[in-house]
């Protein structure tokens, strides 16, 4: 490939910035810990032992040497739990912004695109789904529709598509006016094909930003409706629902909220820190 | 070479009209502007028709007819004979092509060189390779091969209006549209592009149309100009005669608002007053009255036609005598 020389390459520009190289890390690292789950996690998350209940982690004088990072007050391995709580948390990000952002791309490029009408129905719709306060709502979803990890991704992602509408629409309606879109009608390209393969590439920077930002926010109600109970349901592990089962212990056994929390800030920071490095990567290109 | 095939135009514009509402605000009703008055052009094959005005005279409203993208509210844009509304998709594509006057915003930015070059004919030419194609058309306008992995942004303004007019002639169009193809380059890179057009024209038989309000630019290029005002075409003439004696006062205003070399010399002065065109505002007569220096009670009751001046030469001009 002969790419001109000024630019490096990606891997360089990649290792070069911090925010990308340590984000992507932990992210990659919760990743791994969700994929293969049952072969880190060193014993069954759901076996309970009442005997050997709230244990305390290795660093504690009480610490049993099979439970690493303690127990819960079932007397659940705590690591096996935190391990298997990561496939909660990503599948829940994941799943959310797929459908909110399909949803919201969609409207988003239409109203900007064709502008008129479109535009207004799909400013309407914006409007009235910014009305609607995220929890309160998904608690009464969750609460009709029964709780489950499903439910929970549909109803946060049709709740959490208006940022990327908005941010799609605004992109378009500058881009719309640009020639090279009547150049794509001169040689015969229809609309679809004009939204999707010619404007949508050039958002990937804002949409990337965006879409980290749902991530985080994703997992992080995930992790509220959880502790509320509405979310996963028990005994499934998720970091939230081992929030709210550890509040109990908050005063003597603070371990069982803070390693959770702690998880579940690393988390998000890595999201957030990899999407700001990414869109600092590719704004230059697509100006 | 006067066989029947050629006495057909290459591109007609046909008494084309279009109208816009435009909205003057809450309570008062849409006004009507009428972008494009029953313009009739033609452009004969081989020939460079240049296309000249003002910002706002209709030129790209034009320029999106002749392309096909425009729903005309009257009359028809034929290209060799056939009406482009009736017309295949990917015939009309063959036929006509457009190059855009800013290439900063004509190429899609997240696409390399060789995608944009081969998108016409991924589009219509699908199971065969572009390569050889994409490689040969950006030989022949003079665009380096090592580059052609790049992206527009890392180009120059002149490489990246060579890429467009590539793009524009990789389906090989009879009829290439240049909209003011030149007005966004430095004017170092202005005469490379020219002669590039000079040179693709002769090596592929191309029928031209020139929209500029470079002047010197379309005295050089074309064979015949056209002169629009608010909509409506006011002098047409082959381009001796047009530069040589205008007959309407707006071309000649237009050849008098040339800057003169030297500093001291000031503005030029062009006799149209303060007011510009407002399309909103038209009686029933001439539309340039309003500005026109020679203006008298006639010009300003009833419409004014086109009459012949000379040897293919029309004006728009009930006083074009008393110049």
């Amino acid at each position: 490939m002969a790419a001109p020389a000024y630019r490096r390459p990606l891997l360089y520009r990649v290792l070069g910035n911090t925010g990308v190289t340590l984000g992507g890390l932990v992210l990659l690292a919760a990743v791994a810990m969700a994929l293969f789950a049952p072969w880190l996690a060193p014993q069954d998350p759901y076996a309970q032992d009442l005997t050997a209940r709230v244990l305390p982690p290795f660093w504690h004088d009480r610490a049993d040497p099979a439970h690493l990072l303690g127990t819960d007050h079932l007397g659940r391995d705590y690591l096996s739990r935190l391990i298997y709580g990561a496939r909660v948390s990503l599948a829940v990000g994941l799943g959310v912004i797929l459908v909110s952002g399909t949803i919201g791309i969609t409207l988003g490029l239409a109203a900007g695109y064709f502008g008129g009408t479109v535009d207004m129905i799909v400013s309407f719709v914006v409007t009235t789904r910014l009305s609607l306060p995220i929890v309160l709502v998904a608690l009464a979803a969750v609460a009709l529709a029964g709780a489950s990890l499903s439910t929970l991704i549909a109803v946060l992602g049709l709740l959490l598509w208006d940022r990327f509408a908005v941010v799609s629409r605004a992109a378009a309606q500058s881009l719309r006016s640009r020639d090279f879109v009547k150049g794509m009608r001169a040689i015969g390209a229809g609309h679809l094909r004009i939204l999707f393969l010619e404007l949508l590439p050039n958002m990937r920077g804002a949409l990337i930003v965006v879409m980290t930002l749902e991530v985080a926010n994703a997992i992080l109600l995930e992790a509220a409706l959880s502790f509320l109970g509405l979310g996963v349901r028990a005994p499934m592990a998720s970091w939230g629902l081992m929030i709210a089962e550890g509040r109990e212990n908050i005063l003597f056994d603070p371990w069982l909220i803070a390693l959770p929390g702690g998880l579940l800030c690393a988390l998000v920071l890595a999201v957030n820190l990899l999407g700001d490095g990414l869109r600092d990567l590719t704004g230059g290109k697509a100006k | 070479m006067t066989g029947r095939d050629d006495d057909i135009p290459a591109l007609e514009l046909v008494r084309a009209t279009k109208r816009y509402r435009v909205s003057q605000g809450l309570f008062r009703p849409a006004a009507e502007l009428t972008a494009l008055k029953e313009l009739s052009l033609v452009l004969r094959k081989g020939e460079t028709l240049g296309l000249v005005g003002e910002s706002g005279c209709g030129k790209s409203t034009a320029v999106n007819a002749m392309l096909g993208l425009l729903p005309l509210d009257g009359g028809s844009v034929r290209l060799g004979g056939r009406d482009i509304a009736a017309m295949g998709l990917a015939e009309r594509v063959r036929r006509v092509q457009v190059v855009f006057q800013d290439p900063y915003s004509s190429l899609n930015p997240a696409r390399r060189v060789r995608d944009l070059v081969a998108q016409p004919l991924r589009l219509h030419r699908r199971g065969t390779d572009p390569g050889p194609e994409v490689a040969e058309m950006l030989e022949r306008v003079g665009f380096p091969a090592r580059l052609a992995e790049a992206y527009p942004a890392e180009l120059s303004g002149g490489q990246r209006q060579r890429v467009a007019i590539a793009r524009a002639l990789v389906m090989r169009p009879e009829v290439l549209i240049c909209d003011e193809p030149t007005s966004a380059l430095d004017v170092s890179v202005q005469a490379q592009v020219i002669n590039l057009l000079l040179e693709l024209r002769r090596e592929l038989g191309l029928s031209m149309v020139f929209v500029s309000h470079n002047l010197a630019v379309v005295e050089h290029l074309a064979d015949r100009v056209a002169v629009m005002y608010l909509g409506e075409k006011v002098e047409e003439a082959p381009v001796d005669a047009l530069f040589r004696a205008p007959r309407h006062p707006y071309s000649r205003a237009l050849l008098g608002a040339t800057l003169p070399p030297d500093p001291a010399a000031g503005l030029p002065a062009l006799g149209l007053g303060a007011t510009a065109a407002d399309p909103l505002a038209a009686g029933p007569g001439c539309a340039f009255a309003p500005r026109c220096p020679l203006a008298a009670e006639a010009c300003r009751a009833a419409p004014v036609p086109l009459a012949a001046q000379g040897a293919e030469h029309l004006a728009r001009c009930l006083r074009a005598e008393a110049a």
